[in-house]
């Protein structure tokens, strides 16, 4: 739980570092340049747009090369090179505010403006993308009073952008039969008489607009009039119609034109029906969209919801169902789909709102002097799930949505294997991982879309079966017991551009192997720590073999299984004292046990005696020579260094296997980072060679036994029980583990084979072990392609692209890879590994498939390495390693356009 | 001294069944001379730097001197001794509806109704506010309202209204947020429905009486509507106003003050507007509630002082997140240098009804004792435009004081006694209230640390009058008994001074005192309610 929140918070953190721009926390009064895939201003559309914002206000906006060009370079720049980028929505109705609780049937007096919090935290209605808002009196009464424009958030006294916007009218069934009204009688005395309640009107729809015309008839003599109505009246305010039938919308539309007013209707579907006549008399409409199946009106039929076009409705605007800005988005979505160019309804929600309530001076568009209200979508606003990413009011980041893990990919093409492709698909990525794949998949809120573009191509990252990318000239052989991963850190330049090349993993394993065996790791190119780059320290085990006498591996094997042994006799002891202690038995405590104390009667002891060392070599300058002491019980050997007399007792322990010599310099305190190792082999019977290493350094190591009496010193044996009776595990052998973890099945072998004769013995070797393993073809292996094909090992193409001595048959790539053969790619180099795609190019002119060169890079590569079951596929639980290609990747002409790894785009 | 206190003790004994309804206070007043003299207490003048061992000289209800221990006493002034008290200015609370029987809240538009017609004199509420140490109130009605009515500075004592009012007609209550049962649309409009319509009639009354005064006086032109009415208005009198409008005239004519409660922060900006439009400016208060305190750059802006709500802690959850954000709000007003004062509580199980807790809330949270205390005091009369009479210890002022066993601020101080206008309004010894709470018991069994056990022994040992008498004398208050005080456990209605005296025993509840029969001659009763 905690490590995935660390992991959040590192990975928050180097997205930070990474791109600054989106992540860059704006001040007020800061400018910044916004940049986007697609820009809507409200009034345009902009491929690539991008818009200069200071002091709150849009000062520049246009396309990128246009306003590139003009940048002074002060300015961050946020780019989202994805997004869809359009002004703050204006909601030409709200329910914020009201309906009021006033009792009057008609009266001027209620503003909607006063029930609008400005202090208020609106930040949740942000989330729809609906930065401005028409604040509403209510619609229940005939003249409910007087609406108001307003922005969600700013500053409390900035956010008001019209106090009185318009007149409330409306004709809405509710009107009907208002409350009659109670005038309290002043003073309370028995002198005064109590007034029986005002009637008030309209009692029904025949006297709607005769009431509201006797109204304005009556506050033309009296002031106070409903609500200071002729005041209001007076100053000419728009009339906001609320009407939903034709006869009122007609008796609406006469008595404006009668009374000379301009206004505005709000209206369902029904107002299709007089589009005519309302663009005649210039008259707009704000669509209230009905959601399907809604409630029945009372006394009502349930109204159809469909829309005729609406391509040709001028200057409307939209209101969401219910006045609900939840439902902006249906209501965009459902407009879009009614016209020919969805993109359209972009500006029935910004610009032509904003012109009806006459705020278009600041809202409603991203034209220079625009406020700098801004939503950046993830996915075209017109589509149902999509969501802002950002909102911006006045310049500021107003929004944002809490976490954005998810990404969505959509491509023309999905290539899952050759013979199952998706087209016009979709990848959901969560957490770096895939967490979908298919024609339409989940969505998550907030999660960004990423759109491939016409002949997308979306494959699996490219595997490099054998590299050396990060290793930057270290040249050292290395053996079972070095950690490449040690190497390993942030991805720099030259792991992006074999990332950008479209090789996502590569095995990284060491350029010469330590008598013939190492170990390789598969390594990301791209990532912003070493964690995020490797999954496990050792991925594979790598052998050599050059000739058919495996002996050097079978004993290598041979200790693996003696070292297996201990362990597994240590887990059964452990399992046994657990059990003992559990069930209360006594455990039986041995003696310490007792090595042998002399050595071997028969042999001469190869080892005991004082050893003068010579170590030269890697980082020491001048080689340096010891004396030391050693002696040799069993297999196990203690040293002491003599000279140069150390200021404190260096002590070496380890084992000698045959004539392997494996140890630890153990030095007391912490004067050194890490204990030094000892690798050497007894080369005669007086000397030895092989190397001293720390960390990732090495020195090569000479001795020779100047004497066969050692130096006594007092020896320490390990007691194989703690003092509770509980067995203690075995010594950790760092050389040993990996061949363990091949016993145990963990992890698979790639054996470099030569020699005309070795492979028929590996084969067999691994084969009757059952060792999962793969081989690295040399020319010789062109006579074996049977046995290859029989046994259906997995081959490793070499660098060298054609075999053809002498015969034009054999093309390993194609001949293989016909016959079923699991094929894997290599390119035995550093940042070389970005000419890996050339590589399999080159073998589809030699006649590979196209989709069968693609598997060998991708699942083929995965096979080969082990891996499989996270890398290579576009599957459910695979690493988010994808690339996008217009055109299929081994066709001409395609190119490779986008790379993410983890599911994070690798940048330029 | 000790006659006038024997004499008394007597009088309780006597009238004690007739005037326990009266109350605790009543029983008090008018047995102070026209000179009284408060010596050797700590002085915490709240104006000045506190005095220690100082005397206050008081004659007919006003501080007459304070000075320290060397200051001369008249030879006709009774003298108080207050050695190892502390006397502090009675506490001013700010704004309370907690004294009226029913508050004015039913009509929502009511600037007709006065307080004067609702407070009630023997309401527990006035009697509390002696018991801890409050001698000035503002009472005012609450919240719910859109224009509510008149308030008035009393005093806790005084069997009527017209007794206990020291300032008739201060403000006039109003609400710019929502009323019980409104919302925000309704409540404006009605709130600029009144006066708008005010300045109708107004108007209307201003054109009337010009054509009347240019009818009779030849001096005048008759003159069109537009300039009679600007003529007009200096000629309307006092009869010329009808009740339904008379008060709101007193608010435009700068006759009373505009109390406006703002319960969200949103609605601070309409009541400031209305404050400047009306030309309140300067004799303007905001009662907030709620979140107002966000608005607290507009209120300082505008150098409106406020009244804070009781609840001084404001708790909001942020939408997004879902954390608590706490707000401790005086320190809002403190940091942005906005006069405030702050309300009491109603609640009865909860200190916020103690001014003192409320002020000790404020020092826990930052500010000094001496700023706290004067939030209590002075800064809360100047809020209510009192301050030239009340809050302070000083020369010429109101000798509203109050003795307190230790500082007001401590949770384990109380109030022994009370002065209001030179007289003594209360005595925790005779408190008749207290009393029968904590009937008190054999000194031998006090020191059993049972303080509160009901002892039978407790009958048994017949209470001589004549104790009192020596509890009271002895003037044994001398600073060594101080540890032996803190020490013993006592019984919480016992002061510092019965300490010393012998077996004090515990008799059952004793009957409250009788009061002078005469009315308190240092209260006014020319001053009456209405203006």
């Amino acid at each position: 739980m905690l490590t995935g929140k660390l992991l959040r918070f590192a990975g928050l953190l180097i997205l930070c570092v990474l791109f600054a721009g989106p992540s860059t926390d704006l001040q007020a009064g800061d400018g910044f340049v916004l940049r986007a895939g697609h820009l809507h201003t409200g009034l345009r559309s902009i491929a690539d747009g991008s818009l200069v914002i200071r002091e709150g206000k849009v000062t520049h906006c246009g396309p990128w090369a246009e306003i590139e060009s003009q940048l002074q370079g002060d300015l961050p720049v946020l780019h989202w090179p994805d997004a869809y980028v359009t002004p703050g929505m204006v909601s030409a109705s709200s329910a914020v505010v009201g309906p009021h609780r006033g009792q009057d049937s008609i009266s001027a007096a209620y503003r909607a403006v006063d029930g609008y919090n400005t202090y208020g935290d609106h930040r949740p209605f942000l989330a729809t993308g609906v930065t401005t808002i028409h604040v509403n009196p209510g619609e229940h009464r005939l003249l409910s009073g007087q609406g108001a424009v307003v922005k969600l958030v700013g500053q409390p006294q900035g956010r008001v952008l019209s106090k009185s916007s318009d007149l409330a009218i409306s004709m809405q069934d509710s009107v009907d039969n208002p409350d009659a009204l109670l005038e309290i009688p002043f003073p309370a005395s028995s002198d005064v008489q109590i007034e029986p309640p005002t009637d008030q009107r309209p009692k029904g729809r025949i006297s709607r607009i005769l009431a509201l015309k006797e109204a304005l008839a009556k506050s033309a003599t009296d002031q106070q009039a409903h609500g200071e109505l002729a005041r209001y009246w007076g100053e000419g305010k728009p009339l906001r119609v609320s009407a939903d039938s034709l006869a009122d919308l007609h008796g609406m539309l006469a008595m404006m034109q009668d009374q000379g007013r301009n206004g505005y209707f709000v209206s369902d579907g029904t107002v299709a029906e007089i589009e005519g006549k309302l663009a005649k008399a210039g008259v707009p409409v704000v669509l209230r969209m009905n959601v399907p199946q809604g409630d029945t009106p009372p006394g009502g039929v349930l109204k159809s919801w469909g829309f005729p076009t609406l391509d040709s409705s001028p200057e409307w605007a939209l209101a969401p169902p219910g006045d609900d800005l939840g439902n902006m988005s249906w209501a965009i979505t459902e407009a879009a789909a009614h016209m020919e160019n969805p993109e359209n309804v972009i500006s029935w929600v910004t610009h032509h709102p904003a012109k009806i309530m006459g705020v278009e001076d600041r809202v409603g568009h991203l034209e220079p002097g625009a406020d700098a209200d801004i939503v950046v979508w993830n996915d075209r606003p017109w589509h149902l799930h999509s969501r802002p990413l950002e909102v911006f009011v006045e310049g500021l980041r107003a929004w944002q949505p809490q976490e954005k893990t998810a990404t969505v990919i959509h491509a023309d093409t999905i290539w899952i294997s050759s013979d199952h492709q998706i087209h016009d698909g979709e990848v959901l990525i969560e957490n770096g991982k895939i967490a979908a794949v298919g024609q339409r998949v989940a969505h998550p809120p907030h999660c960004q879309v990423i759109y491939g573009g016409n002949g997308s191509y979306l494959v699996p990252g490219f595997i490099d079966c054998y590299g050396h990318l990060g290793l930057q000239g270290e040249a050292a052989s290395m053996g079972t017991g070095d950690r490449l991963h040690r190497l390993l850190g942030v991805s720099g330049a030259a792991e992006n551009s074999v990332a950008l090349a479209g090789v996502t993993s590569q095995l990284l394993a060491p350029r010469r192997l330590q008598r013939g065996a190492g170990v390789g790791l598969i390594a990301k190119t791209a990532g912003g720590s070493r964690a995020s780059r490797i999954d496990e320290e050792v991925s594979m085990l790598l052998l050599q073999a050059s000739s058919s006498d495996l002996s050097a591996m079978n004993r290598l094997f041979g200790q693996a299984q003696k070292y297996l042994d201990s362990w597994n006799k240590y887990d059964k002891d452990l399992e046994e004292w657990k059990r003992k202690k559990a069930a209360g038995e006594e455990i039986e405590k041995k003696k310490e046990v007792e090595v042998e104390k002399a050595p071997e009667e028969k042999l001469e002891d190869p080892l005991t005696g004082i050893w003068e060392l010579t170590v030269s070599g890697g980082p020491i300058p001048e080689p340096e020579t010891a004396t030391v002491s050693m002696q040799l019980t069993g297999s196990n050997f203690e040293g002491r260094v003599i000279e140069p007399a150390p200021p404190m007792p260096v002590r070496i322990t380890g084992t000698l296997e045959g004539t392997t010599l494996q140890g630890t310099i153990e030095v007391p305190g912490d004067v050194l980072p890490d204990s030094p190792k000892i690798e050497a082999e007894l080369t005669g019977e007086d000397s030895l060679t092989g190397k001293i290493s720390i960390l990732t350094f090495s020195a090569d190591i000479q001795g020779t036994r100047t004497s066969k009496e050692a130096k006594t010193f007092k020896v320490t044996r390990r007691k194989k029980q703690d003092d509770d009776g509980k067995p203690l595990p075995p010594r950790v052998r760092a050389n040993l583990e990996p061949l363990r973890a091949v016993l145990e099945k963990k992890i698979p072998v790639m054996v470099n084979v030569s020699g005309f004769q070795t492979l028929p013995a590996v084969v067999k070797y691994f084969t009757e072990k059952e060792i999962s393993f793969s081989v690295q073809l040399d020319n010789d292996m062109r006579f074996q392609r049977d046995l290859l094909v029989e046994n259906k090992v997995p081959v490793v193409l070499p660098m060298s692209s054609s075999f053809n001595i002498g015969d034009d048959a054999y093309v390993p790539a194609t001949f293989l890879g016909r016959a079923g053969i699991t094929l894997g790619f290599m390119s035995l180099a550093e940042d070389g590994a970005r000419r890996l795609p050339h590589r399999a190019r080159q073998e589809v002119v030699n006649g590979m498939a196209a989709d069968a060169a693609l598997e060998a890079l991708t699942h083929g590569a995965a096979r080969v390495l082990g891996a499989h079951d996270r890398i290579g596929h576009i599957h459910k639980g695979m690493d988010a390693d994808l690339l996008i290609w217009k055109g299929h990747p081994f066709e001409t002409g395609s190119r490779l356009e986008r790379v993410f790894v983890h599911g994070e785009e690798v940048q330029q | 001294m000790s006659t006038l206190t024997h004499k008394m003790l007597i009088f309780s004994v006597i009238f004690s069944v007739i005037l326990l309804t009266f109350g605790a206070h009543s029983d008090l007043q008018g047995q102070s001379s026209p000179k009284v003299a408060l010596t050797g207490g700590k002085i915490i003048t709240v104006s000045g730097a506190p005095i220690d061992g100082g005397t206050i000289l008081i004659e007919d209800g006003i501080i007459l001197a304070v000075g320290d221990g060397g200051m001369a006493i008249p030879y006709d002034a009774m003298e108080v001794d207050c050695t190892g008290m502390i006397l502090a200015p009675g506490f001013v609370d700010a704004h309370n509806p907690g004294g009226l029987d029913i508050p004015n809240e039913n009509l929502a538009v009511a600037p007709f109704v006065d307080v004067f017609d609702a407070i009630a004199p023997s309401r527990f509420f006035f009697e509390e506010a002696l018991r801890n140490g409050v001698t000035t109130v503002h009472v005012m009605q609450g919240n719910n309202c859109v224009v509510g009515g008149v308030s008035r500075v009393v005093h806790p004592i005084g069997l009527s209204p017209d007794e206990m009012t020291r300032l008739p007609g201060l403000a006039l209550k109003m609400s710019s947020s929502p009323k019980g049962g409104y919302d925000r649309l309704r409540h404006r409009a009605e709130l600029r429905g009144v006066f708008s319509e005010f300045d109708r009639w107004h108007s209307d009354l201003s054109e009337t009486r010009y054509d009347q005064e240019s009818e009779k006086n030849e001096d005048l032109n008759p003159l069109p509507p537009e300039e009679a009415r600007a003529e007009g208005k200096a000629l309307i009198r006092e009869e010329d106003l009808d009740d339904r409008h008379r008060h709101l005239a007193y608010l435009n004519d700068g006759r009373l003050a505009a109390w406006i409660h703002c319960g969200a922060a949103t609605d601070v900006a309409p009541a400031l507007d209305m404050i400047e439009k009306r030309g309140w400016t300067g004799r303007a208060v905001l009662v907030l509630s709620g979140d107002a305190h966000v608005a607290v750059n507009e209120i300082a802006a505008s150098k409106v002082p406020v009244v804070l709500g009781a609840d001084l802690i404001h708790r909001e959850r942020d939408l997004i997140t879902g954390d608590v954000e706490e707000t401790f709000i005086p320190e809002v007003f403190r940091k942005k240098g906005v006069p405030f004062a702050i309300q009491v509580g109603s609640s009865n199980v909860l200190p916020e009804r103690y001014l003192n807790y409320q002020a000790a809330r404020l020092v826990r949270n930052g500010l000094s004792p001496e700023k706290a205390m004067r939030t209590i005091t002075l800064g809360a009369a100047e809020i209510c435009g009192v301050a030239d009479h009340y809050g302070s210890i000083e020369k010429d002022k109101a000798a509203n004081i109050v003795m307190w066993t230790g500082d007001p601020l401590e949770m384990t101080s109380w109030v022994q006694k009370v002065w209001i206008e030179g007289q003594l309004a209360y005595d925790r010894e005779k408190d008749a209230r207290l009393e029968r709470l904590f009937p008190e018991m054999p000194e031998e069994d006090a020191e059993k640390s049972e303080p509160l056990s009901d002892d039978a022994s407790t009958d048994a040992e017949p209470m001589p009058a004549e104790n009192g008498e020596s509890a009271v004398d002895s003037d044994a208050v001398e600073s060594g008994d101080k540890e032996a005080d803190e020490a013993k456990p006592e019984p919480l209605n016992k002061d510092k001074k019965s300490q010393d005296s012998e077996a004090e025993p515990a008799p059952a509840p004793k009957p409250a005192p009788e009061p002078k029969p005469e009315p308190a001659p240092g209260i006014d009763s020319g001053i009456k309610g209405g203006l």
